[in-house]
């Protein structure tokens, strides 16, 4: 079912290859090149750390140190700084409210670096130093690092933006830090938000819910997020959240964020689909599919910035994400059967067709199937319910890994 | 898209208080390297590497699928295969610009992504102060796409033609897709092509991918990079290996950039005079 993110992870992933030899990829902790009082810096932690409750709007939660400012900053959007003991803010902004984390979490990056500058002059040299994705207790995070100057030679300053972003229960949670150093310290401590983070339940609680890590190279670079759930009548909406943060160059992140609501019928056939995805925060692909009152498919919308409006008639049968589990974990337990033939709507591949995918069961090796769509192929082991635990996509000089980092719940 | 802090204002850190450290750092790292290429494939020293531009030069392509590889590029004239072995192929490169071949009917017709009818690549057209009513020569329409794409980023994805015209943003892909619509537009045969750069200054030779366009003059294709100021840079040497054009224009056309991916070189070795006369 993560299948439909897998085109644009190797779009971002021929990009990120156009930076082979920039910091952009490094994730060493120091860089043997800086002057020792850097690398001295770079490696600063805390000493152990009290962490203080937070109670702000419907966020509960802690924050490390002592809060030394709380407040509401706009409609279900609210600040809180603490003194960490760092000699830098903790600083967080939580909304109530979705947000595309990717181009949120370099935005934020962006305005505390524009901060410094307005305080210590113009920003100099800025290299990205380190991009992360994964999940903390099933909720996805993404990071992002940089490091750089401000003023003027010789008096230029130098600092290491940390930014973390998060999501859980429905509630966005964007944490910053600048301070050469405590990146492990930063990371800890937003974690223990993250995990202590009650919103009193503003979402609906999933029966089944996974959480995807992409990386590209080695490379951390982004997370999706799927998520179950039934209506009255019995149906299941399928809600999929994706974000990438990649660094096209040391001085460039690209961003990357998409979201898709599809509803099935218990057995897995799709009702209907609507997709949304910005690139960098401009919106590329807004589509809506649904079947008219005869049956006949229909796509409205945009994609890569023009409009489309087509039909893909009425003989098709597409599958739902959950329906792809069901059908996989059909062909794991088949045994009479090693391979069967998938239709989708995979609008990143092309929105105005059905598109084929065809599974091949390694019956040597459980769990393990092939995916092909056109020229993509994917080697994926599966569990039980048919989800995918980790996949591998054949994309020529670029490794692109797709891990499942959580899930919970039970497919029915 | 929902609700989010796309407004880089609306994220400002308030009252933050930024400890820093005094710091005279190494000089800043240059994001643009030597050019808009979407792969950098290897870097060798080679001795007196400014003389390869007399030469015919033979190139190792390290590849997965080294027969594949060498079915594609085998329309691309400029290019000879001279060896294949299981997992790399060499070929021969002649220093010319003109690479023979008819334009088909796809190369003249307006598509998803060299999508010349659209009003924004019009609108470009209609702002030239145009001296007679003779098409614009391509190497005036090279020109403008190095001048209009004023913002050379790696952040766009692969923008359509008439996007990039909207934008004036992107790296080689988004030159060569806006160069060759508004050849097509002109009345000229365009398509773009992916292929190696090899780029060579001093004893230093390095190999990009890179994608650049051919327009037809008639008779050949000849090839124009708009990503370079000039078509030709004094004291560097330049050397285009065509490997694939790109077919797919369609709405599915990211599938066939993808294809083309899974055959791409994982490294690139250049021999100076081996390529033989």
């Amino acid at each position: 079912m993560i299948r439909t993110g897998v085109l644009k992870l190797w779009m971002a992933g021929a990009a990120l290859a156009g930076c082979t030899s920039g910091t952009a990829m490094a994730q060493a902790d120091v860089d043997p090149s800086w002057p020792d009082w850097l690398r001295d810096a770079m490696l600063e932690e805390y000493d152990g750390i009290a962490y203080e409750p937070l109670s702000l709007g419907p966020v509960k939660t802690v924050m490390p140190g002592e809060i030394q400012e709380r407040q509401e900053i706009g409609s279900g959007q609210f600040y809180a700084r603490s003194n960490d003991g760092s000699g830098a803010d903790f600083e967080c902004w939580f909304y109530a409210e979705p947000i595309d984390m990717g181009v949120s979490i370099a935005n934020v990056a962006d305005a505390v670096i524009e901060s410094t500058s307005d305080q210590h002059g113009p920003v100099g040299f800025r290299s990205v130093q380190h991009v992360d994705a994964g999940a903390i207790d099933g909720s996805p995070f993404l990071a992002l690092e940089w490091l750089y100057t401000v003023g003027e030679a010789p008096n230029a300053l130098a600092t290491l933006t940390k930014v973390r972003a998060a999501e859980s229960d429905g509630v966005h949670v964007i944490c910053a830090h600048s301070l050469p150093g405590y990146r492990k310290s930063f990371a800890e401590g937003f974690a223990e938000l993250v995990r202590q983070l009650d919103t009193d339940a503003l979402t609906a609680d999933p029966y089944y819910q996974e959480v995807y890590v992409f990386s590209i190279n080695e490379l951390n670079t982004g997370f999706a997020r799927i998520t179950m759930t039934l209506d009255e009548e019995g149906d299941t909406r399928v809600d999929t959240t994706d974000a990438m943060l990649v660094p096209v160059s040391a001085t460039e992140v690209a961003t990357s964020d998409s979201t898709s609501v599809s509803w099935s019928t218990p057995d897995g056939y799709l009702i209907n689909a609507l997709v949304s995805s910005a690139e960098n925060g401009e919106l590329s692909m807004n589509l809506a599919l649904r079947p008219d009152e005869n049956g006949v498919w229909a796509v409205d919308g945009s994609f890569s910035g023009k409009p489309i409006s087509a039909e893909l008639g009425d003989e098709a049968e597409p599958l739902s994400p959950l329906g792809e589990m069901l059908a996989t974990r059909s062909l794991l337990n088949a045994s009479d059967v090693t391979s069967m033939e998938l239709t989708s709507w995979v609008p990143d591949a092309d929105p105005t067709v059905f598109t084929n995918m065809t599974l091949v069961h390694d019956t040597d090796s459980p769990g393990a199937i092939a995916m092909t769509m056109g020229p993509l192929k994917v080697e994926g082991e599966f569990d039980a319910n048919g989800s995918m635990r980790r996949g591998i996509l054949d994309a020529g000089t670029t490794a692109i890994v797709i891990e499942r980092v959580f899930a919970a719940g039970k497919i029915p | 898209m929902r609700g989010s802090c796309t407004d880089a204002g609306r994220c400002r850190a308030k009252g933050a208080i930024v400890a820093l450290a005094l710091v005279s750092l190494a000089p800043p790292v240059s994001a643009e390297g030597v050019g808009l290429y979407l792969w950098e494939l290897g870097k060798q020293s080679v001795s007196g590497a400014d003389r390869l531009a007399d030469e015919t030069v033979a190139v190792v392509l390290e590849v997965r699928d080294p027969q594949e590889v060498a079915s594609r590029i085998g329309s691309a004239a400029t290019l000879d295969v001279i060896a294949i072995d299981l997992s790399s192929i060499t070929v021969r490169s002649r220093s010319t610009d003109s690479i023979r071949g008819g334009p088909g009917a796809a190369t003249s017709a307006s598509s998803f992504i060299i999508d010349y009818e659209e009003p924004a690549i019009s609108d470009l057209l209609a702002g030239w102060q145009r001296t007679s009513a003779a098409p614009l020569t391509p190497e005036e329409l090279r020109a403008f796409v190095y001048g209009h794409v004023a913002e050379k980023t790696y952040l766009r994805g692969y923008d359509v033609a008439s996007r990039v015209a909207e934008t004036g943003s992107g790296d080689c892909t988004e030159h060569a897709f806006l160069l060759a619509a508004l050849a097509r537009a002109e009345g000229y045969p365009a398509r773009v092509v992916l292929g190696i750069l090899l780029h060579a200054a001093g004893d230093e030779v390095q190999a990009f991918g890179h994608a650049w366009t051919e327009i037809h003059d008639g008779t050949d294709w000849q090839r124009h990079d708009a990503t370079l100021p000039a078509e030709s840079m004094p004291g560097e040497w330049l050397r285009y290996l065509p490997l694939m054009p790109v077919v797919n224009e369609g709405i599915s056309y990211q599938m066939g950039l993808f294809e083309i991916a899974t055959l791409w070189p994982s490294a690139v070795r250049v021999v100076p005079g081996a390529g033989g006369p």
